[in-house]
Parts: C-alpha cells; structure tokens; sequence
C-alpha cells in the first residue's frame, strides 16, 4: 500500500468521525417546542414593617413559585428535560406533586421525559418547574427568562409571563 | 297528654319525611365543634372561632411556600365561592398556615394581595395551630430535602373543610378540584 493511499484512507475516517461528532449538534435543536409557558406570581420577602408587626426572629428568605408549560417533542427520539434555571430564584428545580390518600407531597426528580412524536404538559398538581427562593416579587402581567436544558436539544430560553391560574 | 302524644308523632313523622341531604363530601358522623384557641390573623389580630359564626366557612391547611398544590386549592376555593353569586359574602374563607414560622404576618399580608384579601388567614401561634390541627384532623410533617434553598417543605393534608353557621365541622372535600360539588354543599348549610 502507497503513502498516499494510506493517507487518503486515514482522512476519511476522521471525515467520518467528524460527521458522526456533530451530527446530534445540528440534528436535534428544532425537535422541541415549549408551549403556553407561565409561572405563578409569588413573593420575595415581606414588606418591611415596623413596629411589634415583624418578629425579629422572621426568617426573611424569599418564597416560591411554579413554572407550567407544555413541552412537544417533534423529532424521532425521546428527549429529557434535565434542568432549569432563571435569575429570579435562587434555584430552579424539576418538580412534582401529588395527593395520595388525601395527603399533598412533594419532590425533586432528576428529569422529564418527552416522547418522541409527543409532549409532556407541566400543569397545576403534577409536574412543575419549582423557583425557589425568590429574589424578586412576581406580580400578575410580569415577564422573567427560564432557561431549560434538554438531554438532547440542548439549552432553549423562553419569556414566561406571570399569571393567575387559568380556571 | 294526647295532644302532647300527636304533636310529637307529627313531629316524628315530619323528620322522617324530610328527605336526608346527600352530602357530595364525606360527611362527619359527628359534627366537631373547635374548642375556643387563641388564634392570630393576618393582622396580627386575635381571631376568634365563634365570631366566625352566622357564616358558612371553607377551612384549608398549607404553606405559603408551597408553590403548586396549596395556591390550585386557594384557586379553587376562591372559585366557590364566586360562584355562590349574591350569597357569596355569607361565606368565609379560613387558611390555616402550617408554617408560622416563615407566614409571618406581614408576610402573609402580602402573599393574600396575590390570590385574594378576603382570606381569613390564621398564623402565628404554633401551639394554637397544631391544637387546631388535631381539632380538624389534619395531619401535617416537616421534610427537610436536599436542594432546597428554603431548607424545607410539608406534607400535609390537602382537604377542604366545610364548617356549618354554627361554627360545627361538618364536611371534608378530599379532592378540591371538584368546585361544584363543594358549590353545592355549601348552599345547603347557607
């Protein structure tokens, strides 16, 4: 075998490899979309009051909220939503809660699935984006960025706007 | 004595006649009357239970901080009692925080400008509220968990209770999502 030809093969595959490198890079952003996206209004601390009102001893940390959206997953493999954040809490968690036997809970999980070909609602009672530890109030008519990482879409960012509950 | 005798089987008669309501909510045996506690409001007021009555209440437990299952069961209590319409002023609207601690007062205060400031919210008193609690049958436990920035969270009992006129617990609504089998009960008791 020439140098040549062995140099031409060489090439090739770091071609190939090179493909098969960037390919989910370019394949995947336009796969999901995020839907009717809002978070409801909360609070960061309490107002400042005088006088015997406030206990010194109140914690003053901030409170929390709940990011709702619905996510639909266009492409052909099943994607996970594995994290959140925003600048207006002090941590941005994947959440869900449930009532069983009466009795409401709630916890962390480590992603949300999305079927391929499919979506996934975040609502009220189940699945949620948790903003705790506000660190600016969220009023009705509000606007605050989320970022939300995917396993495979990457990093997308979205406008939520705060609102009361649709009934 | 006859007389007596008639007057009391009409009555008895007139009872068995009545046709018995049937509750959309789990109906108590034996209605609770709250002992009289030592409860604050939001205005750092004293609350007391018998003033409360000649109205018919929807009693709820949670946090403020509870960012997903408490303001749904705020929502859908706020929407039964709009839907009472004109009667909607003879009905009062308690929440009891389980986390005095972090629902200050003032806290609260601002929190109630959110959702609705007709909320009777009862804070403060620890004691008061477990007793309180314990009145209602509500049970409720602290879980610290990880990554948390606020450190901690509740499980808790999700239930709206229906307290009658007379200040007596008489109905639990284990699924709040249902506005309109709350609705009803409520205007039987009005």
């Amino acid at each position: 075998m020439s140098k040549r030809k062995s140099q031409f093969r060489l090439s090739a595959v770091l071609m190939l490899v090179a493909v098969i490198a960037i390919a989910p890079a370019w394949a995947a952003p336009a796969a999901i979309s995020i839907e009717n996206a809002w978070a409801r209004p909360g609070i960061a601390t309490a107002a400042p009051a005088g006088g015997a009102m406030q206990s010194s001893a109140a914690p003053m940390k901030g409170g929390n909220s709940a990011v709702y959206f619905i996510l639909k997953n266009a492409g052909t493999t099943e994607d996970r939503l594995i994290a959140a954040s925003s600048p207006v809490a002090t941590k941005s968690e994947l959440h869900i809660s449930r009532i069983e036997n009466g009795v409401a809970s709630m916890r962390a999980v480590p992603d949300i699935a999305v079927p391929a070909g499919g979506s996934t609602e975040l609502k009220p009672g189940g699945l949620h984006v948790m903003l705790v530890g506000l660190k600016q109030d969220l009023k009705v008519g509000d606007r605050i960025p989320l970022e939300l990482r995917f396993a495979r879409a990457g990093v997308m960012q979205l406008t939520v706007e705060v609102k009361m509950m649709k009934q | 004595m006859s007389r007596f005798l008639s007057l009391a089987l009409a009555g008895t008669f007139l009872v068995a006649c009545q046709k018995p309501i049937a509750w959309n909510g789990q109906a108590l045996a034996k209605p609770i009357q709250p002992p009289e506690l030592a409860l604050v409001d939001q205005k750092d007021e004293t609350l007391r239970w018998q003033n409360l009555h000649d109205k018919v209440m929807q009693v709820n437990f949670g946090y403020s901080r509870c960012p997903d299952i408490c303001p749904l069961a705020l929502g859908h209590i706020k929407n039964a009692v709009k839907a009472l319409g004109d009667k909607a002023d003879r009905v009062a609207v308690v929440w009891v925080t389980i986390d005095p601690e972090r629902d200050t007062p003032a806290y609260i205060r601002k929190y109630l400008a959110l959702l609705d400031d007709r909320f009777i919210v009862v804070t403060r008193e620890v004691t008061e509220i477990d007793k309180l609690a314990k009145v209602f049958g509500v049970h409720y436990k602290r879980v610290l968990y990880d990554g948390n920035a606020d450190g901690y969270a509740f499980q808790h009992s999700a239930a709206v209770y229906v307290v009658d006129r007379r200040g007596h617990v008489r109905l639990i609504h284990g699924d709040t999502g249902d506005l309109q089998k709350i609705v009803e009960d409520v205007r039987h008791l009005l």
